[in-house]
């Protein structure tokens, strides 16, 4: 298959592979995909079961209330309604990081949207119009807004974090707003702001985003009250994560939840959490244990499930006059909601990469996470990097201009390479962001043009370049359970979810490429927690590179199986028998005696054999060094680091204010490109999410009330705002520890994408805007106005 | 999800407006009405499609009479249709840029006319070629321009029992052009955020006739007169472009809201209609 774009392919260092192989490196039609195209494929809201009831939820219209009373009697009294959920009901609170927020609100709301009630009736009419009669009263509250009130903790929004359950991976601050806090201090900044030559400043701050899935959240639940039985059928990106959650959140043990996934309709980060689940759940018990579906329209969608936190940062660089950085502190500010969900993962990952690629002596992070009277931050695709990246990549671009300096040579200047201390005191390897700095910007033939220029149209046009660091989640554990069939063909069983990322297709090219078998012959099956091996979480871009490990690991126990049948067939000692690397199971000693793995169907070993059946198992606690929470300093605080860069071209217009980018250069370090195809589209896909990100996306919160939840007043790009000219390089410095040299490119490719395009927007207009999105409205009415004469 | 609701099809105008007198909603393609049922906004329990009544059907062009549209006339039909593109561009600029094409194909120009929506993008276009509505009630119809046509946010001259049956188009004028320019924050599925039309008939370099509308600057569509006047009569230099691009931010009233800044608006309603001016010169000098 041809990929039919413009990209190339920049081969730094191989693992295992000569670039000759059949199945990975090359294009492969997804699996999946044709089912998708043509409508048939099962998302969650197409599961239907006999005797299901449907859902419907009254969300608080308030930000920030008491629940003075609630009176359910009339939607009770509703003939069709068979439950009424309130929060009494079920009082166990849950959440992954700390437990601190309730099934249904429980005497007190702390966002608009939150489930004050919930209703299952025999059809979606009657549950709605049981909610409708629905009477609750509340008593309102001053509501948190913003940060700046946040901060100021006169009001608590969460009033006593130590009643909570908290994990040992969340740190709030007891008698203030502050859910999360995280520390990083390499060296003594202070020795290396003493050292510099030049101190300088900068804020950035990033809006709220939606995942804006496709599919909204739904969920399916059979759940028994007497039995303590659950099954559950959703569109669950990290399906054992949400098993473990609700378990504990309906107090049953493990095995009773069951979690079938179905199609997933776009992820981002957005399905991580549980949502529709621990509503339907709980109505499926009050309601006899009757099947519940809930599906969430698209209002309920963005006033009611997650978003990608607001973020507010402060950075400041300490640098020499020749652009060599000595210190640099960054401060995070997350204004993330009313409950904490995964918000201090966010933290984490961000507050490793919030300096950057860089060689920085002496650095310092503190982040924290700010309760406010808004929906629930939580991750979303690149879990916080690509707002810290946008902020220090704009302050690459400022310390660029005090120096003087073209903003590729700073960058270029202090850019980790091999051998290098990086930001937790690990001596970096496989490194290759220098690589990919000099392909993004030969993709956009940055050397020749200036940083900013007026073209035909009389369109102020400038160039940007940015470039990231990002860590997956470690450690973390993998397993996969690979089954032949009576016919010879494979199942991959694996809980690495699809979302249209591609795992589904990488795997199996993995398998493919393992034991000399044709693609064709390998499917994955579909997820369940019943019966499907444990995989941590369909997250943090480590997919392809964990199950892909565990994937290699089961094929060699598929080998070695395969060769004792082979021999009981041959008639020798299975020591005589071997795997060749072309797929032959030979008789060393007479090699007219082989079995091609395509063959194996038909070759007769697997008759009246033990079934061929192997588990592959991949984990990383071995490698990890923890870092301790007083200062993060690790020696490997990731068992995978994923870099890349980008570079864009924009056009401004300067009487309507509108922003037009023209092109984009890309380079990732995806270490081995599976199915490079696969590799563009993330890419591709990004760039346009993220020009969402840098120029019109926001969701937009008044007094705590959600002003713009729908489609068309937030503004996601449409296919005829993805009129970008890409050029994309797939970088491969391969990884010791990855699967042929897999890293991750799920996430990464949007880390960047931001912070070119507002690199690139500022240096067109002369300007230093300093938060996304960059709308036209900010275009024309900046204040640094008298610093662009031409406007 | 839709709320339940009695469904009429009747194919006799009288009977329509009978229904539509007695409560009932009407819906032609449908693409407000059942949005705002959807959402919860809109809780009608009786319905009357009007899309099968032979007397809002068809569209015609004349080059004497110029457009007879039937209400029913979809964005699509302008957008596909040559005679628009060629006399009244400002209408193809306006029907070929709502929402994507599904939307266009299912979407009136009645039923946007009625709809009445401040950010309405055929509505501007046909205020300047100086459209007229047919009006049916149950006994007769009358015609009102389509400039008179609302009286506040959402108010239409229009009865309890009355159907909008027919647009009439004049017949576009020798030296005549048109132009609409609708600003948007993305290029497709977007509401104008502001809009302008502009019609012009040239006489030499004069500006014989002129007629502005604003989309998206006041309660309803709205034109804007005195622009109007200080350009009629006058040649089409730069400078009366930017004068006009000055008086009209008199006419208008734009609100700050967290769409926009009353600011911004009024900054690209300066820009937009001097383009808009521009663009409808162009076209007059070409035809």
């Amino acid at each position: 298959m041809l990929e039919g774009r413009d990209w190339n392919r920049l081969v730094i260092n191989r693992k295992e592979t000569t670039g000759d192989e059949a199945v990975i490196g090359h294009t492969q039609i997804r699996k999946g995909g044709i089912a998708k195209v043509m409508g048939t494929a099962k998302f969650g809201a197409d599961v239907d079961l006999p005797g299901q009831l449907y859902g419907a939820v009254l969300h608080s219209p308030h930000a920030h209330a008491c629940i003075l009373s609630i009176d359910t009697e009339q939607a009770r009294a509703l003939p069709g309604v068979r439950a009424v959920v309130i929060g009494s009901d079920f009082p166990t609170l849950y959440g992954s990081f700390i437990a601190d927020q309730p099934v249904v609100a429980q005497e007190k709301v702390r966002y608009q949207g939150e489930p004050v009630a919930a209703v299952a009736a025999d059809t979606e009419e009657i549950a709605h119009e049981a909610v409708r009669l629905i009477r609750v009263e509340y008593e309102p509250l001053p509501v948190i807004n913003d940060l700046a009130e946040s901060m100021k903790n006169e009001v608590l929004i969460h009033e006593d974090w130590s009643r909570y359950d908290c994990s040992s991976a969340c740190f709030p601050i007891q008698g203030t707003n502050i859910g999360d806090q995280y520390h990083l201090k390499k060296g003594d900044p202070d020795i290396g702001f003493a050292e510099a030559d030049e101190i300088v400043e900068s804020e950035f701050t990033c809006g709220m985003l939606q995942h804006t899935t496709i599919e909204t959240h739904t969920a399916t639940a059979e759940a028994n009250p007497i039995t303590g039985d659950i099954h559950i059928w959703s569109p669950s990106q990290s399906p054992f994560s949400i098993r473990g959650l609700l378990a504990k959140t309906f107090h049953v043990p493990l095995e009773k939840v069951r979690l079938t996934v179905t199609e997933i309709g776009g992820g981002f980060g957005g399905k991580y959490e549980a949502r529709c689940e621990p509503l339907a759940i709980a109505l499926s018990l009050k309601a006899n244990g009757r099947p519940v579906k809930l599906t969430y329209r698209r209002d309920e969608e963005f006033a009611a499930t997650v978003c990608r936190s607001p973020v507010h940062m402060h950075i400041k660089t300490g640098v020499k006059k020749d652009g060599t950085i000595t210190a640099q502190k960054v401060n995070i500010e997350w204004d993330a909601g009313a409950y904490v969900t995964t918000n201090p993962r966010v933290d984490y990952n961000a507050g490793f990469a919030a300096n950057g690629p860089y060689k920085i002596p002496h650095a310092q992070v503190d982040g924290y996470v700010y309760m406010t009277n808004k929906t629930l931050g939580t991750a979303y695709r690149g879990f916080g990097v690509t707002e810290v990246a946008t902020a220090h990549e704009r302050q690459m671009d400022l310390i660029a201009e005090k120096l003087g300096m073209d903003p590729l040579e700073l960058r270029l200047k202090n850019v980790l390479c091999n051998g290098d201390t990086g930001i937790t005191g690990e001596i970096m390897h496989t490194m290759a962001v220098k690589e990919c700095l000099q392909a993004a910007a030969d993709n956009i033939g940055w050397k020749d043009l200036p940083l900013h220029w007026i073209d035909e149209e009389g369109n102020l046009c400038g160039k940007g370049i940015a470039c990231f660091n990002k860590l997956t989640g470690t450690p973390s554990t993998t397993s996969v359970l690979v089954k032949m069939n009576e016919n010879g063909s494979l199942y991959i069983m694996s809980a690495s979810t699809e979302m249209g990322q591609g795992v589904t297709t990488t795997l199996p090219q993995i398998a493919a490429q393992a034991l000399g078998m044709d693609l064709e012959k390998i499917s994955m099956a579909p997820i369940d927690t019943a019966i499907t091996p444990f995989d941590k979480t369909t997250t943090s871009s480590r997919s392809t590179f964990h199950s892909g490990n565990a994937v290699l690991e089961a094929c060699d126990d598929i080998k070695t199986q395969l060769c004792r049948l082979a021999a009981l067939k041959f008639k020798v000692d299975e020591t005589d028998v071997k795997y060749t690397s072309d797929g032959y199971i030979t008789c060393r000693s007479d090699e007219s005696k082989k079995i091609h793995i395509n063959d194996v169907g038909k070759s007769g070993i697997l008759h009246e054999q033990a079934p061929v059946a192997a588990l592959g198992k991949y984990g990383t606690s071995d490698i990890f060094d923890p870092p301790p929470v007083d200062g993060r300093q690790s020696k490997r605080p990731t068992v995978m680091w994923m870099h890349g860069a980008q570079a864009a071209i924009v056009a401004v217009n300067p009487k309507t204010g509108r922003v037009q980018v023209k092109k984009v250069g890309a380079a990732h370090d995806v270490g081995k490109a599976i199915n490079p195809t696969g590799c563009l589209q993330q890419i591709e896909g990004s760039i346009i999410m993220g020009l969402g990100h840098a120029l019109m996306e926001e969701m937009i919160y008044e007094n705590g009330n959600l002003r713009n939840g729908n489609m068309v007043d937030y503004k996601v790009p449409t296919f005829m705002d993805a009129d970008v000219e890409m050029k994309i390089t797939l970088v491969e410095q391969a990884h010791p520890e990855g699967p042929y040299g897999v890293k991750g490119i799920g996430e990464p490719g949007l880390a960047p994408t931001a912070a070119a395009m507002v690199n690139a927007v500022c240096n067109a207009c002369e300007a230093n805007f300093t938060s996304i999105p960059i709308k036209p409205e900010h275009v024309l009415f900046r204040k640094e106005k008298a610093h662009a004469p031409q406007i | 999800m839709l709320p339940k609701f009695d469904l009429y099809m009747p194919t006799d105008l009288a009977e329509a407006c009978r229904l539509k007198g007695e409560g009932a909603k009407v819906v032609a393609g449908g693409t407000d009405v059942f949005v705002n049922m959807h959402g919860g906004k809109d809780r009608s329990d009786k319905v009357v499609d009007v899309k099968n009544i032979p007397q809002l059907q068809g569209h015609s062009f004349s080059p004497e009479n110029g457009l007879d549209l039937g209400a029913l006339t979809t964005h699509r039909d302008i957008e596909l249709w040559d005679v628009i593109k060629k006399h009244y561009r400002a209408m193809f600029e306006g029907c070929s840029r709502v929402g994507s094409v599904q939307i266009r194909t299912r979407g009136t120009l009645g039923g946007n006319i009625c709809n009445g929506a401040p950010s309405a993008d055929s509505i501007g276009p046909m205020m300047v070629h100086d459209a007229a509505v047919v009006v049916a009630g149950p006994a007769n119809e009358r015609i009102v321009p389509l400039k008179d046509f609302y009286l506040g946010l959402k108010q239409l001259d229009m009865k309890e029992d009355e159907i909008l049956k027919r647009i009439l188009i004049p017949a576009p004028k020798a030296h005549s052009g048109s132009f609409y320019i609708k600003y948007t924050r993305r290029n497709a599925m977007d509401l104008a955020l502001l809009g302008v039309s502009a019609y012009v008939e040239l006489d030499g370099d004069i500006l014989k006739t002129v007629r502005i509308a604003l989309t998206t600057a006041a309660p309803t569509p709205i034109r804007a007169e005195k622009t109007e006047a200080l350009l009629i009569g006058k040649p089409a230099s730069e400078a009366l472009l930017t004068a006009a691009g000055k008086t009209v931010l008199t006419e208008s009233h734009p609100r700050s809201s967290w769409r926009s800044s009353a600011e911004f608006r009024l900054a690209l309603l300066e820009e937009l209609t001097v383009q808009a001016l521009q663009e409808a010169i162009a076209q007059a000098k070409e035809a």
